[in-house]
């Protein structure tokens, strides 16, 4: 029955594949799925984010911020890794620049609460950029591993020198020194202010990869991920390309530092250290490699299963998320992402006949 | 006629290995010419020099009459000459894995000529959005052209133009070859098919140990086939 009902129904699409109208169809189908990769899901994403606002306590809020800010970091480490092959592991060494520049730089402007916060996040974003591009010149001239150890490098150095130079204050770390009003807008009557400020972060940064990569600039990093030469021969220079993306990415990674900064109001050098940046490879590994929403999976599965793992285990939770990215890497070398697009409705469908039909049954 | 390409006692390698040893020879604007030679003699060294992927040890290397060999730097060489029209199709067809065919078009062609290409190359009409990985050996050469002939390059240089084609693809291709010869293109072909390139080439080079041993007119070659005998040690 059910075999029969597939053969026409094969029958009738191949029917339909003949007809014009099948052109129009795939056409469909293909902007369905560019959505899909695209910002769509912010649709179905965005509004539960917003009305937790109002009803989930403010502890669950700083811990939804918390992966809306990893899953901006993520995001950017994924464009360069995951589309440009530039697998950084200084990421952590921005976004801890950009955090400190954010707590110097908050209280030197007291206007509007509001503006004067969000010009300080731009205004550290762009700090945080500087330095990307200073250390993309050196950095981007070596390869692969060399690379790899090189950015590596680079946040140890941050990391030793927010340890080292008095004016950070040592292992202590400062406290954001806004103005008293700005003060108030994150005090914790005002956490919701911070949230909604994170959740429109976020939203700006799905939008921001979406466009880049779908720009002539991430076909130029894509094409530059595998070919250099090749590009080179078509008269373009890899380098500027190169660095672009790393300084722009470093840029987001300071912004997002910013709110960090933000979130408890305190930095100290252990935004810096490398474990960080290794954590956020992770999660572009769990979620998949070289798709906008991968990432941001790979930020949720990351920081959900630490909350979980540190209420089971307290003092092992690491393992957990060790065993796991084992898992990933060994059954799902294309991430949790792609394995979700693999199961759907029709193929559960089909599953379930299956198991109906099955003779051992 | 006017000089487009010169190489003058131009030698250059990979690393330590010398590859091509005083090279003398130039192309001329709509001139077609073809190297051949056996295995390992240096026709795709010769090529990537001519380019600029290589830079020359020593030697000249003039484009449109002005030396550049030492103009610019490790790598400009290659942008220069390719910004200025010529542009090296080598053996993998220069087409990116991880980009699909539209993409990898528009690296350096619009959308007029998107339309322009179609076309002329009704073969790619459905293949825009495959990745270059799924492309056929044939599409990409035919998608590598179509690329650089958009830009309307001064001279084209072909490296094993029908290396790993069916010979129903490879008859298509030497028939846009063809094509372009009347249109008054210039372009550089190395090909295993000797006989074939005879009938295309104005002008046919033997190299033979990094070096320029002869050079033939095409008819030439086809009224005496054991040049080519001799050479291709056939």
């Amino acid at each position: 029955m059910f075999l029969r009902s597939a053969t026409r129904r094969n029958s009738v699409r191949q029917a339909a594949a003949s007809d014009a109208s099948h052109e129009s169809f795939t056409r469909l189908r293909n902007l369905a799925s560019r959505w899909r990769d695209g910002p769509a899901p912010l649709v179905f994403l965005l509004p539960p984010l917003l009305v937790a606002t109002w009803f989930v306590p403010d502890y669950d809020l700083q811990r939804l911020a918390k992966f809306l800010i990893f899953a901006i970091l993520a995001m950017g480490l994924d464009f360069l890794a995951g589309r440009g092959h530039l697998v950084s592991l200084g990421q952590a060494g921005f976004f801890a620049i950009g955090a400190y520049s954010f707590a110097l730089l908050a209280g030197t402007c007291d206007g509007e609460p509001l503006l004067s916060l969000l010009l300080g996040m731009l205004v550290a974003g762009l700090i945080a950029g500087g330095f990307a591009c200073l250390a993309g010149v050196p950095a981007l001239r070596t390869r692969g591993v060399y690379f790899l150890m090189v950015t590596l490098a680079l946040g140890q150095m941050v990391f030793y020198a927010l340890h080292d130079i008095p004016l950070f204050g040592g292992s202590d770390g400062i406290f954001v020194c806004a103005s008293p009003r700005a003060i108030e807008v994150l005090s914790l009557s005002g956490s919701r202010v911070y949230y909604l400020m994170t959740v429109a972060s976020f939203g700006f940064a799905v939008l921001l990869f979406w466009c880049l990569r779908r720009s002539f600039f991430g076909t130029l990093l894509g094409a530059s991920a595998t070919a250099e030469v090749r590009l080179a021969a078509l008269g373009y220079a890899v380098l500027p390309i190169r660095l672009a993306a790393f300084t722009l990415v470093g840029a987001v990674a300071g912004y997002a530092g910013a709110l960090e900064a933000m979130r408890f109001r305190f930095v100290n050098p252990e935004l810096a250290t490398w474990h960080l940046s290794g954590l956020l490879l992770v999660m572009v590994i769990l979620g998949g490699r070289n798709r906008l929403w991968g990432a941001v999976l790979g930020a949720a599965l990351v920081i959900g299963l630490e909350d979980l793992l540190v209420y089971w285990f307290p003092d092992h939770w690491q393992i957990g998320i060790g065993v796991l990215a084992v898992v990933v890497a060994l059954f799902l070398p294309n991430g949790v992402l792609f394995f979700a697009r693999r199961l759907s409705f029709r193929r559960l469908g089909v599953w379930l006949v299956r198991q109906k039909e099955s003779p051992l049954r | 006629m006017a000089r487009l390409l010169e190489l003058r006692r131009a030698c250059t390698g990979y690393g330590q290995l010398p590859i091509l040893h005083s090279a003398d020879f130039h192309i001329d604007e709509g001139e077609v010419v073809a190297l051949l030679g056996r295995n390992g003699m240096g026709k795709t060294t010769c090529l990537k020099a001519m380019a600029g992927w290589l830079g020359l040890w020593s030697g000249q290397h003039l484009w449109r009459g002005a030396d550049i060999s030492h103009k610019y730097k490790r790598g400009g060489v290659a942008r220069y000459l390719a910004r200025d029209g010529l542009l090296l199709i080598p053996e993998d067809r220069g087409i990116f894995a991880r980009l699909t065919a539209e993409e990898n078009f528009h690296l350096i062609a619009g959308q007029k000529q998107k339309a322009e290409m179609e076309l002329r190359f009704p073969e790619l009409r459905d293949k825009w959005q495959t990745m270059g990985d799924g492309l056929s050996g044939g599409e990409r050469q035919i998608l590598s052209l179509a690329r650089a002939l958009s830009v309307h390059p001064s001279l084209l240089l072909l490296d094993e133009t029908t290396e790993g084609l069916s010979p129903r693809v490879a008859e298509r291709i030497w028939q846009i070859l063809d094509e372009l010869r009347k249109a008054g293109q210039a372009f550089v072909v190395v090909d295993k098919n000797w006989q074939r390139v005879a009938t295309l080439a104005d002008r046919v080079l033997f190299l033979a140990k990094g070096q320029i041993v002869e050079s033939v007119t095409g008819n030439e070659l086809r009224a005496h086939p054991e040049i080519a005998e001799r050479h291709l040690g056939l």
